[in-house]
């Protein structure tokens, strides 16, 4: 007795191929494979010794097919009609040997209908009679034997296997144990939903091990768990080798029968044309008379003794490999196992000899105590004694590879099923959180169907095997059109119940119901529920897109942003920023009721600021419209050309006003455009501003720069002040008891900005120096940073200003509202300013406020009543300011007084909100009012 | 008249001749004779054929992409990945938008990364390699790889200094290792002593969630 256990493992499948009307050439692949092989294996069944039993496989489409009362009827017309060609065979042949063999083909025929007969048509029924004496361990398989490494989604693997499970359980009344991977076609993942059905255990190839990490320490002599806990069964290539292999196996016998050569070819027109199909096409009859004789086109007689008598001897010669085989790999613990999976139809069908064959095996399996073992009995055994390894992608198929189902010829295909699958999950987020309306859900559930269909791993099988490729191509081709004939019928609300019965019947492949809902995702069913309520109240809903965002803040603009969105929401409109993400800050928060999405382009170190950006707006554009899938904005409002290409793009999509505010430009930063780079961007400041609605700017000032240099229409220009918060620069604890009390004759001057040329820090110096020499005691802190500093504090060194101007740095808002509560004044002695929220800052915290009569900055202050003007890049000018401020002492504080005052009320968030509210309202309707002329 | 009629009803409900004629308690060679004469007749000539276009219905074909931005990296063997993609109006806008260029004039390229055991973003890949591609290209066979290793593609066009510009990302994918290529795997002892409660390494499917960017 060998130590060691046999396993066969046959898998049954067929594509599924009823169709409404009869005469369906590929109809006819179901009644070969019943009369060849699914039949003559039920006898097998019937005789096989006791005490042994194999593991058979059933895919989904071949259960429907054998359980359909269509196919039923029309097989045993079939059979008729087979019988009555044999009767008429027997009438017409004169040849012994030919009289021999249609004698044994009248006998088998005759015993198939019984058999048939026997168990009512139902096929399924007889092999559970026999599963349930032990004989035989039935299992299932994908849906539609999908290539499950090749499906997309997590969603469509469940929906397969689930489905295929189910199915099983329909016809056997029980679960599944096993599963039978469709092409044994592995990969990381698909362990997980399989454990998730029940399944205990699958087939993989023996490479499949042999590539794992680790590869195990029995190589392929035993079975593995997989990470998510499945049995992994390998194939033993070398034993299965015997048998299915065309050159060297055992089918290709000379004396067993030949497979291509059938009376359908051999009779005249008149005298067949009644059995072969009604067109005329000539088609297998099932009656084979040839042995294969050899290599050459003259077939002799098939004998039945000859075939027989190989039958036993290949039985002999294939039990004695088995023990030669163990002996030879024997090992402790457990045991060496030898699995060899197979087609089943390659018993019968293709080698016609097979079953008996098989019957044959076990006979002499029996007589020489070869242990058969079904995987399951293994398990019950041994499952205490497996590895756990992690196995990687691979198949049974040329090279253990993928490439027979994803090679040039069948690629295409992949593109449309993956795209069903997206679609399905895009629907199943829809109904699940909609009111139930049956007919849809029948509409989704036939959908899955086809999806589920056009995935049979047999088209792409077929396609690259160039035989039946047109029919495969049809096919395909039929049920991912009639997906998408589905869909659209949902989307346009024509569905009806006619229509989906029609398709139904089309076919009707596991009519179970609520297949869809395997579709379902938890995220979208969360997301679904949450927003649904917002929707509700009926807001406005905003979509704001700003590159710089609390925490990081580049400039004034997040500020800005910031301030605008949350006053926005107190105010009653939803407001959803875009913006760049930050390392350590959530990509989604709500801050202040505002809706923060922080996003990174997929190259976020590119190295160039303007592809950074390019980068970003893709990005931004991504997360918009991926927003816009669960509700509607109503407006964007887009700030500065950063986010040109994602507001732009946004607004072709969604088809709602753009409102875009322009806070500097370009030109207006550098005075003209002189350099590459500049161009590109005042290109990007222009298609910005000529895309959107309308304009928002600060100022006049800014105003005049959009129509004088962009040639900007007036009236598309809207001009609304930029606000503060005066919480935001109020100063909590009180200035330090040990600051020394300033002289009257002394000052402290703060200026706080980006260091960065426009800003005119460079003229503070030059006025300090000129300060310094006629004896005046006045100091300026300079709070910041940027790429000028290293100049001003060359420039400090220089003139030896060091006690007179203060480089403080960047400074916290904490740091900044000190300076402004210990400062005499403010002062933004900037050359180009559009606006200038820092002058506002420096006024709403009751300091006087000194600006350069310039851009926005010189809107803002009505000179001597609430607060100086200075000439920008005239150092003297702000010595005659500082003059001012120190022989009027009293009317200094009078105007910072004022100042306070109108940044307060003119410069508050809540007007420039309101009013900004009124502007969407207004692009709101007119968009609504021109209409599809938009 | 009738009978044939019956005939043909029968016929597109499915049934065969044989059928038919056992339903009607006919000979099958008389409903074989009916229903070949009344195809005959139905049988329009060439000339009939081309007076009435009106009749042809128009065939649905397969569209050669659709319009959406997707891309999807597959498995295949220990050397060769798949990849194809799409481009969504939009995506192609931005584009266009962005460099100022005509979407058939930018260059179209495709990068491979090879991000095994990285938790790429953008810049840290191990080994990157560009294949300019052909225009009009949707998809592409990725060859020559090493074993064993998880790849991430990107399509994309070049900046006029030479850079690399991102359009779309790939999902990684993974070539299958060499034969017999460990004998231990510390992945796997992490993952059985539950020291790691995610796998560490690639599982194969996207839960694809349709509001996956949406919080």
């Amino acid at each position: 007795m060998s130590n060691g256990y046999f396993s066969l493992v046959l898998h049954a499948h067929l594509p599924y191929v009823r169709h409404k009307e009869a005469n369906r050439l590929e109809e006819r692949w179901v009644f070969e494979a019943l009369t060849e092989t699914y039949i003559p294996l039920l006898w097998v069944l019937e005789e096989q010794p006791e005490n042994l039993s194999w593991t058979l496989s059933f895919s989904s489409p071949l259960l429907e097919l054998l359980n359909d009362p269509v196919i039923q009827k029309r097989y045993l017309e079939h059979l008729d009609l087979t019988i009555k060609l044999v009767k008429k065979e027997k009438k017409h042949s004169t040849n012994q040997e030919e009289q021999k063999i249609i004698a044994f083909y009248e006998e088998r025929y005759k015993k198939i209908m019984e058999t048939y007969q026997e168990f009512n048509c139902k096929v399924t029924d007889a092999f559970k009679r026999y599963m349930n004496l032990g004989k035989v361990n039935c299992i299932t398989s994908s849906a539609t034997h999908a290539f499950l490494p090749y499906v997309q989604t997590e969603q469509g693997v469940r929906a397969q296997i689930f489905a295929g499970v189910q199915t099983f359980e329909k016809y056997f009344g029980e679960k599944p144990k096993g599963f039978w991977l469709p092409e044994c076609a592995y990969s990381p993942g698909v362990d997980i939903a399989l454990a998730e059905a029940g399944i205990q255990y699958t087939f993989v190839d023996e490479e499949t091990l042999l590539r794992s990490k680790p590869v195990p320490s029995k190589g392929i002599g035993a079975p593995v768990y997989s990470p998510h806990g499945v049995a992994l069964f390998s194939r033993n290539q070398c034993i299965s080798e015997t048998i299915w292999n065309s050159s060297v196996g055992y089918p290709g016998d000379f004396d067993y029968r030949e497979f291509y050569r059938d009376v359908a070819y051999e009779r005249d027109n008149e005298y067949i044309k009644s059995f072969i199909h009604p067109e005329g096409i000539r088609v297998d009859t099932g009656l084979k008379y040839w042995r294969i004789t050899g290599k050459t086109e003259n077939k002799d007689w098939y004998q039945r003794e000859w075939a027989w008598n190989k039958v036993q001897s290949h039985a002999y010669d294939f039990c004695h490999r088995i023990t030669e085989y163990l002996h030879t790999n024997e090992q402790s613990y457990p045991p060496q196992l030898i699995t060899a999976p197979f087609d089943a139809e390659l018993f019968g069908h293709w080698w016609f000899e097979g079953p008996e064959f098989l019957l044959q095996s076990m006979k002499v399996s029996t007589e020489q105590n070869i242990t058969w073992i079904t995987p399951q009995e293994f398990l019950i055994r041994h499952y205490q004694d497996l590895e756990t390894v992690r196995p990687c992608f691979s198949t049974w198929g040329r090279n253990q590879t993928g490439e027979v189902w994803l090679n040039e010829s069948n690629a295409w295909m992949y593109r449309h099923l993956h795209h069903c699958e997206r679609k399905l999950v895009q629907l199943a987020a829809r109904l699940s959180n909609e009111k139930p309306n049956i007919v849809v859900e029948r509409y989704a559930d036939q959908m899955v169907r086809e999806w589920m269909l056009a995935s049979s791993s047999d088209w792409a099988f077929i396609i690259e095997g160039n035989s039946a490729t047109e029919y495969a191509k049809s096919r395909f081709q039929e049920h991912i059109e009639r997906f998408h004939e589905l869909n659209r019928s949902i989307e346009n609300g024509t569905y009806h119940p006619d229509e989906i019965a029609n398709f139904e019947n089309q076919y009707p492949f596991i009519r179970t119901k609520d297949l869809w809902q395997f579709f379902k995702n938890k995220h979208d069913e969360y997301v679904a529920s949450q927003y649904n309520e917002q929707k509700a109240v009926g807001k406005k809903k905003i979509l704001m897109l700003s590159w710089e965002f609390p925490p990081m803040v580049v400039g004034g603009l997040a500020r800005h942003v910031f301030d605008l969105s949350r006053k926005l929401v107190e105010q009653g409109t939803e407001v959803y920023v875009i913006t760049s993400s930050v390392p350590g800050y959530p990509e989604h928060e709500v801050n202040n009721g505002v809706h923060v999405y922080r996003v990174a382009g997929k190259q976020p170190n590119f190295e160039s600021f303007f592809h950074w950006t390019g980068s970003l707006n893709l990005a931004i554009t991504e997360q918009a419209l991926a927003l816009a899938n669960k509700f509607d904005f109503d407006c964007i409002h887009a700030h500065d050309w950063l986010v040109s290409v994602s507001a732009l793009a946004i607004k072709k999509e969604l088809n709602i006003p753009l409102i875009t505010t322009i806070h500097a430009t370009e030109h207006g930063r550098n005075n003209g455009i002189t350099s590459p780079l500049q161009y590109e961007i005042n290109q990007k400041e222009w298609e910005l501003m000529d895309g959107s609605d309308t304009l928002i700017v600060c100022s006049d000032y800014m105003k005049n720069e959009l129509t004088g240099v962009f040639s900007i229409p007036e009236e598309k220009i809207t001009i609304l002040p930029n606000g503060i918060d005066p919480e935001q620069i109020t100063y909590r604890s009180s200035p330090s008891s040990e600051e020394k009390k300033r002289d009257d004759h002394e000052l402290l001057l703060f200026s706080v900005g980006r260091v960065v040329k426009e800003k005119g820090f460079q003229t503070i110096i030059e006025a300090a120096d000129i300060l310094r020499n006629s004896g005046r005691k006045v100091r300026f802190v300079i709070a910041g940073k940027g790429p000028l500093l290293d100049e001003l504090k060359e420039m400090i060194r220089q003139k030896s200003l060091e006690e007179y101007v203060h480089l403080a740095g960047f400074v916290s808002d904490e740091e900044r509202n000190e300076y402004f509560a210990k400062a005499d004044a403010a002062i933004f002695p900037s050359h180009y300013e559009p606006f200038g929220i820092v002058a506002l800052e420096g006024m709403a915290s009751g300091k006087l406020t000194i600006v350069s009569d310039t851009g926005g900055l010189r809107e803002i202050i009505d000179h001597e009543k609430t607060g100086l003007k200075v000439y920008p890049n005239d150092p003297e000018s702000i010595v005659w300011a500082v003059e001012y401020i120190l022989s009027n002492r009293e009317r200094c504080q009078d105007i910072a007084k004022n100042g306070e005052e109108i940044a307060r009320t003119v410069f508050s968030w809540d007007s420039i909100a309101e009013k900004t509210s009124e502007l969407y309202e207004t692009e709101q309707n007119q968009t609504t009012k021109v209409g599809g002329i938009v | 008249m009738n009978l044939i009629e019956d005939i043909v009803k029968l016929k597109e409900n499915g049934l065969t001749l044989q059928e038919i004629a056992q339903r009607m308690n006919m000979s099958l060679g008389k409903v074989q004779y009916r229903w070949n004469k009344y195809r005959q007749q139905q049988t329009p000539s060439n000339h009939e054929l081309l007076s009435q276009p009106v009749l042809k219905e128009e065939k649905w074909t397969m569209p050669f992409e659709y319009e959406e931005t997707n891309v999807h990296l597959m498995p295949r063997t220990p050397d060769s990945l798949y990849v194809y993609w799409s481009f969504s109006q939009s995506t192609k806008q931005m584009a266009e938008q962005h460099f100022r260029t005509k979407w058939e004039d930018l260059p179209s390229l495709l990068k491979i990364y090879d991000v095994t055991d990285i938790d790429f973003f953008g810049h840290n890949a191990h080994r990157t390699f560009e294949v300019e591609l052909p225009p009009m290209t949707n998809n592409w066979f990725l060859q020559s790889l090493e074993p064993g290793r998880t790849y991430i593609t990107d399509i994309g066009t070049r900046t006029f200094d030479g850079s690399f510009f991102t359009l779309l990302r790939s999902n990684p994918a993974e070539t299958s290792p060499a034969l017999y290529n460990s004998l231990h795997d510390e992945k796997i002892d992490r993952w059985k002593h539950q020291i790691v409660d995610q796998p560490e390494w690639l599982e194969n499917f996207s839960t694809y969630s349709y509001y996956q960017k949406i919080r």
